[in-house]
């Protein structure tokens, strides 16, 4: 196993410096080997977006060092870091563009990285590799390529999204509660489909989630996030073990602030 | 019917500034004032240059340059130095009076009595004052729609359009935003300053003045083709900006000869594009498709 994503005593505060400081991430440490499929869960405000954020260059850090293979990536600006890091949001709206039509919003994924120049956008190639990714959505949306992307629903849109963000098979993959906006049906099926994904380019993958369920089942590996710190780090046969009563039982009592040592060695062993 | 065929010819002139103006605030999603500075520019640079010899279409050109110039300052406000829009354009529109005055000569005015234009070189061909008008405000139009139709369907085009459509997703597309808008203020501007030279041209002056309203002008065009065409296709877009603009000329001139005084005409024309503003918002106009909110 080969790391991929390191994050070594990362610090991020916001309104350092005033009354209002929050410290999110404190002394960060997370560790990606190539291949991981790695579920986050944690409670709201903990800092999981905050982390996201940081690894994808919206925000900077304070302190500490981010790397990918063995690329510094702190320096380099969210859109440098978009050729290597592919990205789906919550909001179903945020990953596409909604007057740009489907065959465009993919040409602006499938250039990722690349200079752009004064050739055509869409020639009939790109569309016939538009089409072929689309049937794999199994939407029927390759009969659709030349339709604004505003007449889609959001699941379809967050179908796209997923779809555009590993056209290029990213390094890495960041997924922000990418199915929480969708009704439970739409949410199966997006789920169904980063996992089909995720298989098909064994694509590296942090998914933040508030579903224990899908942070149970899917992924070879689950975090949990608290205060700005893993709180619980759980892989390999100790995480098929995992059920939802177990995790909630978790989630509560760190609500409480009263997560017990022996619960993190137990938890982290 | 000459009135309405003059409506027309102007029209066709005026038509670039509003597509000017759809580049910033529709393509790019920016509110940008620069034009009541970068309108005169064009017309000053153009006139100026013509006065002292240069051939009108070099002027032409080199007046839309001048405007690049302005929209790449304005673009750097904006992106680099991170001043909101509104303020970027009213710092560009006021410091572009000295800069405009000054390619006047620091006059007020400057007449193009005795020198050629576009369309004196029309009508030394023996065409007529209007219909050199129509000529040149329609070949100009074409060319601006078919080069930007090409352009917005090429990969930095399309770029722009993603950067002034949804910013996050652009940037996450590794998309470089600042510079995208940058271009966009640079295409706006370069176009409300051929505007600018061409009017000169054809009314024979340039005015430190005449920029006054030309937002309200690019504005009420571009929101009258879209409450009555709702184009989809940016090609079908930039030609039913054309005819509202059109439209809007017609109503210009209609009440000038229904007696409202040349004086009370800003007046009239904001009263115009506040009704135009509010016509999206009446439910018995809306279609079956949702309407384009107005920004
Ligand atoms: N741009 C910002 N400016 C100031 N504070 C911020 C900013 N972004 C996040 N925060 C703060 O950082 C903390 C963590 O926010 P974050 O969005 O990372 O939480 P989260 O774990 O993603 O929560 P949720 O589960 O609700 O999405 C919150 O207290 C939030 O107010
Ligand atoms: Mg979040």
């Amino acid at each position: 196993m080969t790391m991929l994503l390191s994050i070594e005593n990362v610090n991020k505060a916001f309104g350092r410096g005033t009354i209002h400081e929050n410290c999110v991430l404190r002394d960060f440490n997370l560790v990606l080997n190539t291949g991981d499929f790695v579920s986050v869960i944690g409670s709201n405000g903990t800092g999981k977006t905050t982390l996201m954020n940081c690894i994808a260059g919206s925000y900077g850090v304070d302190t500490g060092e981010i790397r990918l293979g063995d690329m510094v990536l702190n320096k380099q600006p969210a859109r440098r870091r978009a050729k290597y890091i592919g990205r789906v949001f919550q909001n179903p709206s945020t990953g596409t563009a909604s007057d740009l039509t489907i065959a465009e919003n993919m040409a602006i994924a499938w250039r990722r990285g690349m200079r752009s120049g004064l050739g055509r956008s869409v020639d009939a190639n790109l569309r016939a590799t538009f089409r072929e990714r689309l049937e794999f959505l199994g939407l029927g949306l390759e009969d659709r390529l030349d339709v604004p992307v505003r007449y889609l629903s959001g699941g379809q849109r967050q179908a796209l999204s997923l779809l555009m963000a590993t056209l290029r098979q990213p390094k890495l993959l960041l997924l922000d509660e990418h199915t929480a906006s969708l009704d439970p049906n739409t949410s199966l099926q997006v789920m169904e489909l980063t996992d089909r994904l995720v298989r098909e380019y064994r694509q590296t993958t942090l998914m933040i989630t508030h579903n224990m369920q899908n942070a149970i089942q899917y992924g070879n590996r689950l975090i949990m996030l608290h205060e700005g710190h893993v709180v619980a780090d759980v892989s390999g046969a100790e995480k098929e073990e995992l059920t939802v009563p177990l995790l909630v039982e978790m989630f509560r009592r760190q609500a409480n602030g009263d997560l017990g040592l022996s619960d993190k060695v137990v938890l982290t062993a | 019917m000459d009135i309405i065929f003059s409506s027309v010819a102007q029209g066709l002139l005026w038509a670039i500034l509003a597509i000017g103006v759809f580049m910033t605030y529709r393509v790019l999603d920016i509110a940008d004032l620069s034009a009541e500075g970068t309108f005169p520019l064009g017309a000053a640079v153009g006139v100026s240059l013509i006065v002292q010899g240069v051939p009108p279409v070099a002027a032409t050109i080199l007046a839309m340059v001048a405007g690049m110039l302005a929209g790449l300052i304005a673009g750097i406000l904006h992106t680099k130095m991170k001043i909101p829009a509104l303020l970027t354009g009213i710092l560009m529109l006021t410091g572009l009076y000295s800069v405009n005055l000054r390619v006047l000569a620091n006059r007020a005015n400057l007449s193009l009595a005795g020198h050629s234009t576009l369309m004196r070189t029309l009508q030394a061909a023996g065409v007529s004052r209007l219909a050199s008008t129509a000529i040149v405000g329609a070949i100009s139009i074409g060319l601006v729609v078919l080069i930007l139709t090409w352009f917005f369907h090429t990969e930095v085009g399309l770029s722009l359009r993603a950067t002034g459509n949804n910013e996050i997703m652009a940037e996450a597309n590794s998309i470089n935003i600042n510079l995208m808008k940058v271009l966009g203020y640079m295409l706006g501007n370069g176009l409300i300053a051929l505007a600018g030279a061409l009017i000169a041209q054809n009314n024979g002056y340039a005015d430190v003045g005449m920029g006054t309203g030309t937002i309200v002008i690019g504005l009420a065009s571009v929101i009258i083709s879209e409450v009555l065409f709702r184009p989809k296709k940016i090609a079908w877009h930039l030609l039913v900006i054309a005819i509202g603009s059109i439209l809007y000329r017609l109503v210009i001139d209609l009440v000038l000869t229904l007696g409202v005084q040349p004086q009370d005409l800003k007046l009239f024309s904001a009263i115009v594009l506040a009704l135009v503003l509010w016509l999206p918002e009446l439910k018995w106009l809306q279609g079956k498709e949702e309407s384009r909110s107005v920004k």
